[in-house]
């Protein structure tokens, strides 16, 4: 166990990962909207908080996910470097080659904090974190090879760093069916939900900007700025529609906007922070003690807010005895760091090898600003209990050593 | 649920069936660029107003200052040799005589004096023996107290040879032209016996000099010599500069504050030494003549410049000079004037050496080598870390000097640039002249090697300068203007080894 959470310290973030309302959603690397029901339901589709499903409880802390990841180190790669005594030439090109303009990382959690379905309602709350950064090439390049670029420049958009952490209270009702709708076309069924939002705390990077310039006519000057605004106490909110609807026997369609007028509003405390750091026309000839100029400041700034981009979700899924299969399609409509603005395709397929428990297996097709990732799931399902693990890697079809990046679900619920 | 246990372990196994390396910082290469220097070297940086100066026209100039004054002026002697003996005194009758005063040596024509010493004899003789209560006044109108009474005698009987100390007295009328030719000698008496009887007989010698504090006249010839002890200048060179260069011209600035109010002739010779070498020239002007100096002239002082054949001194590169046989001499020519015992002659000369010379390729070696302590942290980082060192720099020369740097390396400072046993390693460096390359120069990398940079592992680093100037085909005249400088520039190029940095 050591040795898994090493892994999953090492691995850091991740480049991209799209909203987790839920744990149970890594069994299904995120193809999950037709699948949840109960609780779950109350963050992937409200519309599916059904009247025939039996009372559904979340207990505290077991339905949880953690991940973290990175865009450039797997597993075989950080053992290579680590049992390297030398970096030669080939295994900094090697490195260069793997971070891609930027090391981005990300890490994040969902913890239950309760969960309770009554027919086509339910009221849930948990807790949830993001956290985001990238750090540019450049700066590695300098670390592994020195200053032989007479001059480096230093963007926000490779260098930054992200945070959120809030505590929902969602209410949701479901299985409304729409009117109007003719025999016998397909009956659509419709819920939303509505989230409590309070916010723990919120870093997000406002500027940033550097340079590092180098030549013998105007000495060393380097400049590095950072501008961050912090959040903490905030109170806020976000709504959800979704529908559904079986159109052939076994195969449902249903779409979810999340996010509606989501924010989080930060009251309690808002500061910004802002360190400066720079050196003016070095040289070796006149230097002294205060060569650089080193500066900090923190002052408070009026309350403000942070908005959750709608996030539009479409999916399929088709239900056969023993076997699901499903496909989502997720589009948010802003880059932060909850959403991606990205569009991804999620896939997944579940079976029942043996009465009560279902294997899943899902995958999360990569794109320009997404990693592959690809789960593994089982779980075990009673009449009173549902209990499952999942794992899930990043950048590879199997979890070890060429995966950059690892997510945990841990998923329990009762039923009665 | 022995299979769902099963399948859980199955699939930690997954994850716990990699192995994972312990972290470890491995050892890794970098190369840094560090800017060095970016700096203008201007040559009137060199100016300090004291030693190296510039003209109008910003040519550098090599100078440095003596002083030359007059010991203690020799008194002005006047011998008047006096000699009026057996004058007659007629009994009631006032008379006067005037006395001859001539200088014996015929040096000196008094119009007045201060005397500091002199004495004047007098001698009453032959009263008749019918003269009764007699009484015999004297008074030399010519010789007064400071309060200009004159000099008054009386007798009332016969009297031997009496010496009179003429010392704190004055001869003549203050800034009166007139020689005294004679002493006015107004005598009058009274006796018993009838008008215009002889009553005795009076008799006045001056056979010793008479000195003055001040005297007034005309000398014919007066010497005031210099003294020897702040007369000299020494010269100095710089890092043995007189090996390599030849300076071409120079001149002497004499600025001559004279006390005295008589024009003087300054007869004197530079006297210039450099080892056994001894030259020799005498101070004139361009006219082979030797300079006068205008009397009483201390507000305003009067300037000398002497330049006729100092390059012939110049030559040697002489690192002492001095005044010989220095003296301010007064004469015929010299006229009316006047001299006070304490009056002085001062003279402040400066040599002036115009930076126009012939550059030699001749070693200036600096003699005491430049010891770099290195701190024990320095030299473990040095030892650790540094694979390779070099400096990378560019010059701009417009000053038409060039040369070649060499820099002896060792652990301890007995260098010895001939014997390669002595050193550790030696780097050298080479700028041309303005004339020769009037560009930006790339100076040769100055790199060291791991087996080079091995020798900073010690405490102490001894660096040994010696330079090669680049060898001239004339003239080189060094200005000191905005337009003359060393421009330097670069950059210092090093290998680090990340390891435990």
């Amino acid at each position: 166990m050591k040795k898994l959470l090493f892994l999953l310290c090492l691995c850091l973030g991740l480049s991209s990962l799209l909203a987790m309302p839920s744990a149970k959603s890594i069994f299904y690397a995120d193809s999950y909207m037709l699948r949840a029901y109960g609780v779950e339901a109350n963050y992937w589709n409200p519309a599916k908080l059904s009247k025939d499903r039996p009372l559904d409880v979340w207990l505290p802390l077991v339905n949880s996910a953690i991940y973290a990841s990175n865009n450039a180190l797997d597993l075989d790669t950080y053992n290579y470097f680590a049992s390297r005594d030398t970096l030669h030439s080939a295994d900094k090109i090697k490195l260069l080659d793997l971070i891609d303009g930027r090391l981005r990382v990300r890490s994040g959690g969902s913890i239950s904090v309760f969960g309770i379905t009554t027919g086509n309602a339910a009221l849930s709350a948990s807790t949830k974190h993001y956290l985001k950064g990238a750090l540019s090439e450049k700066y590695l390049n300098i670390l592994l090879y020195g200053n032989t670029d007479d001059s480096y420049e230093f963007v926000k958009s490779n260098t930054n760093v992200s945070a959120l952490a809030y505590t929902d209270f969602t209410y949701g009702l479901g299985d409304f069916t729409l009117p109007f709708i003719p025999e016998p076309a397909p009956q659509v069924k419709a819920g939303f939900s509505v989230s409590l939002l309070t916010g723990l705390y919120s870093i997000d990077t406002q500027e940033y900007s550097g340079y590092i310039t180098n030549n013998p006519d105007e000495g060393m000057n380097a400049l590095q700025e950072i501008k961050l605004r912090q959040g903490m106490g905030g109170i806020g909110f976000k709504g959800m529609l979704g529908v559904y609807s079986e159109l052939l026997p076994g195969l449902q369609a249903g779409l979810t906007v999340d996010n509606i007028a989501g924010f989080i509003n930060w009251r309690l405390k808002s500061q910004e922070d802002s360190y400066t750091f720079s050196v003016d026309s070095l040289y070796v000839s006149n230097i002294g003690q205060d060569f650089y100029l080193q500066e900090s400041e923190s002052y408070d700034i009026d309350p403000f807010t942070t908005t959750m981009p709608a996030e539009l979700r479409l999916a399929a899924m088709y239900k056969h005895k023993y076997a699901t299969v499903s496909a989502d399609w997720v589009h948010g409509f802003k880059d932060t760091a909850t959403n991606s603005a990205t569009g991804v395709l999620s896939l997944a397929a579940s079976f029942q090898p043996i009465k009560n428990v279902d294997l899943s297996w899902g995958v999360s097709l990569p794109n320009s600003h997404n990693p592959l990732k690809v789960s593994y799931g089982v779980n075990f399902k009673d009449r009173f209990i549902d209990f499952g693990l999942a794992l899930q890697s990043y950048d590879s079809a199997f979890p070890g050593y060429k995966s950059k990046g690892v997510s945990l679900g841990l998923s329990m619920g009762m039923g009665f | 649920m022995n299979y769902k246990l099963l399948i859980l372990f199955a699939i930690l196994l997954i994850l716990g069936a990699c192995e994972i390396e312990k972290p470890s910082l491995p050892i890794w290469d970098v190369d840094l660029k560090v800017p060095l220097i970016n700096e203008h070297y201007y040559v009137s940086g060199l100016v300090d107003s004291m030693h190296l100066v510039v003209d109008d026209n910003n040519l550098l100039y090599l100078t440095t200052q003596g002083e030359a004054e007059t010991q203690t002026l020799p008194p002005v002697e006047v011998q008047p040799n006096i000699s009026a003996n057996d004058l007659p005194v007629l009994s009631n009758i006032d008379m006067v005589q005037a006395i001859p005063f001539d200088d014996s040596q015929d040096n000196a024509a008094l119009t007045y004096g201060e005397i500091a010493s002199g004495e004047i004899k007098i001698q009453v003789a032959n009263v008749h023996p019918d003269a009764g209560d007699w009484i015999l006044e004297l008074r030399i109108l010519s010789i007064t107290d400071p309060q200009g009474i004159p000099l008054q005698l009386s007798y009332t009987e016969p009297t031997p040879w009496q010496t009179i100390d003429l010392s704190s007295h004055h001869i003549g009328v203050l800034d009166s032209e007139e020689t005294i030719d004679n002493l006015d000698v107004e005598i009058t008496s009274s006796s018993a016996l009838p008008d215009g009887s002889p009553l005795a007989e009076i008799s006045l010698q001056s056979t010793t000099p008479i000195t003055f504090h001040l005297f007034q006249g005309r000398l014919n010839h007066y010497e005031a010599h210099t003294g020897t002890s702040t007369s000299n200048i020494d010269i100095e060179y710089p890092l043995d500069l007189d090996e390599a260069i030849t300076l071409h011209d120079a001149y002497i600035e004499i600025m001559v504050s004279n006390q005295i109010g008589f024009n003087c002739e300054f007869v004197g010779w530079f006297e210039a030494t450099r080892g056994d070498m001894v030259v020799t020239i005498p101070i004139v002007d361009d006219n082979g003549n030797n300079f006068r100096v205008d009397a009483s002239t201390v507000d305003n002082p009067a300037l000398l410049t002497f330049s006729n054949r100092l390059s012939e001194l110049m030559q040697i590169m002489p690192d002492h000079i001095e005044i010989v046989g220095g003296k301010f001499v007064i004469d015929s020519s010299s006229g009316y004037g006047s001299l006070r015992d304490t009056d002085i002659i001062s003279a402040q000369y400066s040599v002036l050496a115009p930076f126009r010379f012939t550059l030699h390729d001749k070693p200036i070696t600096i003699n005491s080598p430049t010891k770099i302590s290195i701190s024990k942290e320095n030299r473990q980082r040095i030892s650790q870390n540094v694979l390779e060192a070099a400096l990378s720099l560019q010059v701009l020369n417009t000053i038409p000097i060039g040369a070649t740097a060499y820099a002896y390396f060792a652990d301890h400072d007995s260098i010895n640039v001939q014997d390669p046993t002595t050193y550790s390693f030696v780097k050298q460096m080479s700028l041309d002249s303005a004339q020769t390359n009037p560009d930006w120069q790339e100076l040769e990398s100055l790199s060291l090697n791991q087996a080079e940079l091995d020798i900073f592992s010690a405490p102490d680093v001894y660096l040994k300068w010696v330079f090669h100037f680049e060898e001239s085909t004339g003239l080189v005249e060094v200005h000191a203007g905005p337009d003359d400088f060393i421009w330097l520039k670069g950059q210092i190029l090093a290998k680090l080894r990340v390891e435990d940095i």
